[in-house]
């Protein structure tokens, strides 16, 4: 089922939305999955996934046709880009620091490690 | 938007009470999950729902009526009980076309695409099923029925994997076009974690959790890492307890759990961890 | 909608039993027809005779009656149906049942006996009352058979019910006294208080108390007999009642 134990399912199922929005699975203006198709695809109560949802409504990144369903709203991919841009920070640097630290690596070896990083792509 | 309502009900067999004092609610629109150890009384609870054993002292009420030999109130219940309370030699096909003579809204359609789906032979008989098949046939029955609540005791007793999990779509499918009011009744805690919205814990013969299963589980959290560390964290709060793996601890909370220091990992709050902390002692 | 549910129930039992039934009667015709082979074709002084084939009839009903509680309950708890309703249905289906059994068995003594060597049990006991009727006094027989029949027929089915009833609420104590106890009583106790102590009255008394019922006591009054058996079914059933609502689902 592949949810891990460290966030509310709510936020995961937003979270695989944004994702499948970022990587262009699902185009601005295009429909995404309903309630129910998501609710039976993880087996989970659709009122979760409804709460996932309502989440993505509430920062403007899906919007609701009427009698259709849920769609990708315009400007959604550079929202969540920015969105994930603020939170890069706290969501990855800050674990990256602190296990570089348990490790003993100290700044520069971590620096190192980022240009190692960037070449290897 | 239906409601089963149950008031200060006690059911006591010879020497041993099975239930003291319980009140709940159930309404359409949700599932709910009812979960307690072995003999803690949740089948007896769902007999006395449907009538079919008669409380000490309590009432229950559907919509208002109560249920005692109220055949209106009893036709908008359907419960999926443990053991098979049809006849042996009654074929699958036959029982389903009777139960659409007893339950108005019976979807025979539906019922028999779900043979399909399950590949249940529909011209089996009955007491040459298999306990797995049992169950599906059960289980079929019950998300057919077309009644405001389905009470389902242990429905995926000796399903495998695969039945399991078409078990669940099939729920999760029926509930959110009906939203008709399913009751869950079952020791696979793990596998109705997700399912349920509302939960509750009954523990010797009385309620001991009725809440939102979201609320609850984001009102707490595990806190895990080097056991002493751990310690110093949890001192003052609401713990309902811990594991210990060597020098490893992992702390089970019921409060939100912020300003963790570094060396200890925050989870969420499991279901089963929940469950099994509150009914161990 | 509670209608339909209650004649649900109805073609439900009706449907049950009707092989049985079936089977039952299959038997029955076998016999007949072979007392009718033998009635005409053997020399006159070797006969084979036929007679009291209703007691298949009550032993049939009696056995459906004593089958009629547990599964139907299961299964109709299930389906929602509240225990009144069971009973009533069930009345309703054994009222219809045996009509059925005592239509038939009617049409039997009405054909029978001119074809081979029958004698219908109730004849044997009422012909005197229908004496003075003249021409009317056959049709008047046959519905007074059919009435009585079906009559006794109900009774037999409710002491079968009330018996499988009576068990179903009763402990294992409870079934082994009675399962032991009644007929011990029935059989030697009567015996033996009869002959200590009541020097042969109370075989007397019950004697009597049959013939009365039966409408024999002073003449031959088959609608005593008629009346006596609704009252009786009417008991029984009232007593099967009193322990089918408050039965309860077993393991």
């Amino acid at each position: 089922m592949g949810f891990a134990e460290e966030k509310p399912i709510y936020l995961q199922i937003s979270e695989k939305i944004e994702d499948a929005i970022l990587s262009g699975a699902f185009e601005e203006n295009t429909q995404i999955p309903s309630t129910t198709e998501i609710s039976v695809n993880y087996k989970i109560n659709p009122a979760t996934a409804l709460k996932g949802i309502s989440l993505l409504v509430e920062e403007g990144i899906v919007y609701k046709k009427r009698g259709l369903g849920m769609f990708v709203a315009p400007g959604a991919k550079e929202r969540i880009e920015k969105k994930r841009r603020n939170n890069f920070y706290d969501s990855y640097v800050r674990t990256l620091v602190s296990e570089a630290k348990k490790l003993g690596l100290n700044k520069k070896d971590l620096l190192e490690q980022i240009e190692r990083g960037f070449d290897d792509e | 938007m239906s409601r089963i309502e149950i008031s200060h009900l006690t059911k006591t067999f010879g020497k041993t009470k099975a239930l003291t004092d319980v009140s709940l609610e159930f309404e359409s629109g949700h599932i709910y999950g009812l979960l307690g150890r072995n003999g803690a009384g949740k089948t007896t609870l769902l007999n006395l729902i449907t009538g079919r054993l008669f409380p000490d002292s309590g009432e229950i009420t559907v919509d208002g009526e109560p249920v005692l030999e109220n055949d209106r109130a009893l036709s908008k219940i359907y419960c999926m009980t443990e053991g098979s309370k049809y006849p042996d030699r009654m074929r699958v096909v036959d029982a389903l076309s009777w139960s659409a003579e007893f339950y108005p809204n019976f979807g025979g359609k539906y019922a028999r695409s779900l043979c399909k789906k399950f590949d249940l032979n529909e011209f089996q008989k009955i007491g040459g099923l298999s306990t797995g098949y049992t169950s599906i046939f059960k289980l079929i029955i019950a998300l057919a029925c077309g009644s405001e609540f389905v009470l389902l005791d242990e429905p995926v007793l000796g399903l495998d994997a695969n039945h399991r999990e078409l078990f669940y779509r099939e729920l999760i499918e029926n509930f959110s076009s009906s939203q008709r009011c399913f009751i869950l009744s079952t020791h696979l805690i793990e596998e109705a974690a997700t399912l349920i919205d509302r939960i509750i814990i009954v523990k010797n013969g009385t309620i001991l959790l009725n809440e939102d299963a979201q609320d609850i589980l984001e009102s707490g959290c595990t806190v895990s890492g080097p056991a002493d560390l751990v310690d110093r964290y949890v001192q003052g709060k609401k713990l309902i307890g811990s594991d210990k793996l060597g020098g490893l601890k992992s702390a089970y909370l019921m409060e939100p759990c912020t300003h963790v220091p570094d060396g200890l990992t925050v989870g969420t709050l499991d279901l089963q961890k929940l469950f099994i902390q509150l009914t161990n002692a | 909608m509670n209608q339909k549910r209650f004649f649900s129930i109805v073609r439900y039992q009706l449907h049950d039993f009707k092989k049985s039934a079936m089977i039952m009667y299959s038997c029955v015709y076998f016999l007949f027809i072979v007392s009718c082979i033998d009635h005409n074709t053997l020399p006159s002084d070797k006969h084979v005779t036929l007679n009291g084939m209703e007691l298949v009839s009550m032993i049939t009903l009696l056995v459906i009656g004593l089958v009629s509680f547990k599964e139907n309950f299961n299964f109709f708890s299930i389906n929602g149906i509240s225990r009144r309703t069971q009973f009533f249905s069930t009345l309703f289906f054994f009222g219809i049942l045996c009509a059925i059994f005592a239509l038939i068995d009617t049409l039997n003594v009405a054909v029978f006996p001119h074809i081979s060597n029958y004698t219908p049990l109730f004849l044997l006991l009422y012909q005197p009352a229908f004496q003075g009727f003249g021409p009317a006094a056959y049709f008047l027989m046959l519905v007074t058979n059919f009435l009585l029949l079906w009559v006794v027929y109900i009774f037999i089915s409710m002491v079968g019910l009330f018996i499988t009833t009576l068990y179903y609420r009763m402990n294992r104590g409870m079934k082994i006294a009675v399962s032991v106890g009644v007929p011990v009583i029935l059989v030697n106790g009567i015996n033996l208080l009869d002959a200590y102590l009541l020097h042969g009255k109370l075989m007397q008394w019950i004697t009597q108390a049959l013939c009365a019922v039966w409408g024999l006591s002073g003449g031959c009054h088959p609608f005593v007999a008629i009346g006596s058996h609704v009252l009786l079914a009417c008991c029984f059933s009232a007593l099967t009642f009193l322990l089918a609502r408050k039965a309860v689902v077993k393991k």
